[in-house]
C-alpha cells in the first residue's frame, strides 16, 4: 500500500498537499470515484426504485421484485468487498471516521467553515454504512419472507412459517427506515450543492471533482475494473448457487 | 352445463370442510380458554363469529394455494386441480358477507377496526373478491390451461386478497 496521507479535509484556499503544483484552475478536475463505485451507486438507485415499483404493481410482478432483491444483494456485497480492495476513496478505512472526527466535522459545519473532502466526509460515511447495511438487511429478509397469499421468497423453505412472517414484518418495517435515510441522503447532497456549491451528483456521474478539493496525491488513476468484474461475477454465482439449491416451498396452508 | 353440478359439489365439500375446521377451531379455543372464564359454556357470539371467520379464511387460503402455485411457477397447471380450487374459493367468498358482524370487532382477531369504521370500502372489496373469484371459475372452465387469461383472472383474485390484507389486516 502507498504511504500517502489518508483523505482529509482540504482548506478552501486552494492550497493542496501537492505543494509543488501550481494552484489548480477552476476548470481542472481530478478523478475520485472509480467506475465500479459509480456504476454500483446508480445501479443501486435503480434497484431500489424498481423494487418499490414492482412491489406496488402487485403479485404479477413479484418475480421482478425478487430480481431487484438479488441485484441489491450482489451490489451491496460487491460494495462491501470494494470497501476493502477497491480504489482509494472507495475503501472504508479511508473514509470511515470515529465519533471524534464526526464531532469536529459537525462543529466545523456549525461554525460555517469550509471543509471539503475528496471522498466521503465523516457524516456522509455514516450514511454510506447505514444505507449499505439497511439495504442488505432488507434484501436478505426478503429472501425468507412470504405474503401469506401467493408470494414467497426464494429461501422461504429454510425457515419456519413463523420465522418467515417475522422476517416479513422486518422487511415491511425496514422499508420506512430506508426511505427516510434515502430522503436524508438526497437532502444532504442538495445541501452540499446549495450551501457549499459542491456538485456531488455530477461527481458521482463523472467520477471527477474540482481539483481544489482533491489534492493531486489523492486522485485515483485506475478503476481496477477487471477486479470489480471478477468480484461481481463471483458474488452473483454464489447467490445463484444458494438460490438454486434452496428447497422449493409454497406458503403453508393458512 | 356442469356448472350447477360443480357448484353443488363445491357446496357440499366446502360446507363439510368448513364445519370440520370450525370444530377444530372451537375445540382449540375451548382448550385455551382461561380458567377464569365465566360459566364454562359456549363462547360469546362475537368469539364464535371470529372463529368461523378464521375457518373461512383458512379454507380460502388453502384452496387458493394451488392456484397461487401455478401462478408463481411453483406447480404446473396439470399438477394441481385448479377447477376444484377455483370453485371452492368462489363459493367460500360468499361467506364473507356476514363474516364480520359488529360484535366481532374485538377479541382474538387480526381484523383491523377499519373493517367496521370504513365499511363501504370493505364491502366493495369483498364484492370485488366475489366477482373476481367467480370470473376465475368461468375462465378456468373455458381455458382449461394455465393460459394468460387464466393468469390474469388468478392475479385479480390474488390482488384482492392482498389489497384487503394490506388495508384491513393487522400485520
Amino acid at each position: 500500500m502507498s504511504a500517502l496521507p489518508s483523505s482529509g479535509p482540504v482548506s478552501h484556499s486552494g492550497r493542496t498537499l501537492d505543494a509543488a503544483a501550481a494552484p489548480p484552475t477552476a476548470s481542472e478536475h481530478r478523478q475520485v470515484w472509480d467506475l465500479p463505485v459509480r456504476l454500483f451507486h446508480w445501479a443501486l438507485v435503480t434497484a431500489f426504485i424498481a423494487s418499490y415499483v414492482t412491489n406496488k404493481l402487485g403479485i404479477a410482478y413479484f418475480k421482478y421484485h425478487v430480481w431487484c432483491g438479488y441485484s441489491v444483494i450482489v451490489l451491496v456485497s460487491f460494495r462491501i468487498l470494494w470497501g476493502i480492495v477497491g480504489t482509494r476513496h472507495a475503501r472504508f478505512r479511508n473514509f470511515v471516521r470515529g465519533p471524534g472526527a464526526m464531532a469536529r466535522y459537525l462543529l466545523g459545519l456549525a461554525r460555517g467553515g469550509e471543509q471539503r473532502y475528496p471522498g466521503h466526509n465523516p457524516l456522509g460515511a455514516v450514511m454510506v454504512l447505514a444505507l449499505l447495511l439497511a439495504l442488505l438487511a432488507q434484501a436478505l429478509t426478503g429472501l425468507f419472507g412470504n405474503d401469506e397469499i401467493v408470494d414467497v421468497g426464494p429461501l422461504y423453505g429454510y425457515v419456519s412459517n413463523e420465522r418467515s412472517l417475522w422476517l416479513t414484518s422486518l422487511h415491511r418495517l425496514l422499508f420506512d427506515w430506508i426511505f427516510a435515510a434515502v430522503v436524508i441522503h438526497v437532502l444532504a447532497v442538495l445541501a452540499h450543492l446549495v450551501v457549499k456549491k459542491e456538485r456531488l451528483v455530477r461527481a458521482m456521474l463523472t467520477g471527477r471533482k474540482p481539483a481544489h478539493s482533491v489534492p493531486a496525491a489523492e486522485a485515483i488513476h485506475s478503476s481496477r475494473l477487471w477486479l470489480a468484474v471478477v468480484l461481481v461475477i463471483a458474488i452473483a454465482a454464489a447467490l445463484a448457487w444458494i438460490v438454486n439449491t434452496a428447497p422449493l416451498a409454497a406458503p403453508a396452508s393458512f | 352445463m356442469s356448472r350447477k353440478l360443480t357448484t353443488t359439489r363445491s357446496i357440499a365439500v366446502a360446507s363439510s370442510a368448513l364445519i370440520l375446521a370450525a370444530t377444530f377451531a372451537l375445540s382449540a379455543a375451548a382448550q385455551q380458554a382461561p380458567p377464569a372464564a365465566p360459566a364454562a359454556g359456549a363462547p360469546s357470539p362475537g368469539t364464535q363469529a371470529i372463529n368461523v371467520r378464521k375457518a373461512i379464511f383458512t379454507l380460502i387460503g388453502s384452496n387458493f394455494k394451488p392456484v397461487g402455485d401455478v401462478l408463481q411457477g411453483r406447480a404446473t397447471y396439470e399438477a394441481v386441480d385448479v377447477p376444484t380450487s377455483a370453485s371452492r374459493v368462489a363459493f367460500l367468498a360468499g361467506f364473507l358477507n356476514d363474516a364480520f358482524p359488529d360484535n366481532s370487532s374485538t377479541g382474538d382477531t387480526k381484523a383491523k377496526p377499519e373493517v367496521w369504521s370504513n365499511r363501504a370500502d370493505f364491502d366493495k372489496r369483498v364484492k370485488d373478491f366475489q366477482d373476481h373469484s367467480a370470473a376465475l371459475v368461468q375462465v378456468v372452465a373455458r381455458e382449461k390451461s394455465g393460459s394468460d387469461a387464466f393468469k390474469a383472472a388468478a392475479v385479480a383474485v390474488g390482488q384482492d386478497c392482498k389489497g384487503c390484507h394490506e388495508n384491513y389486516r393487522v400485520k
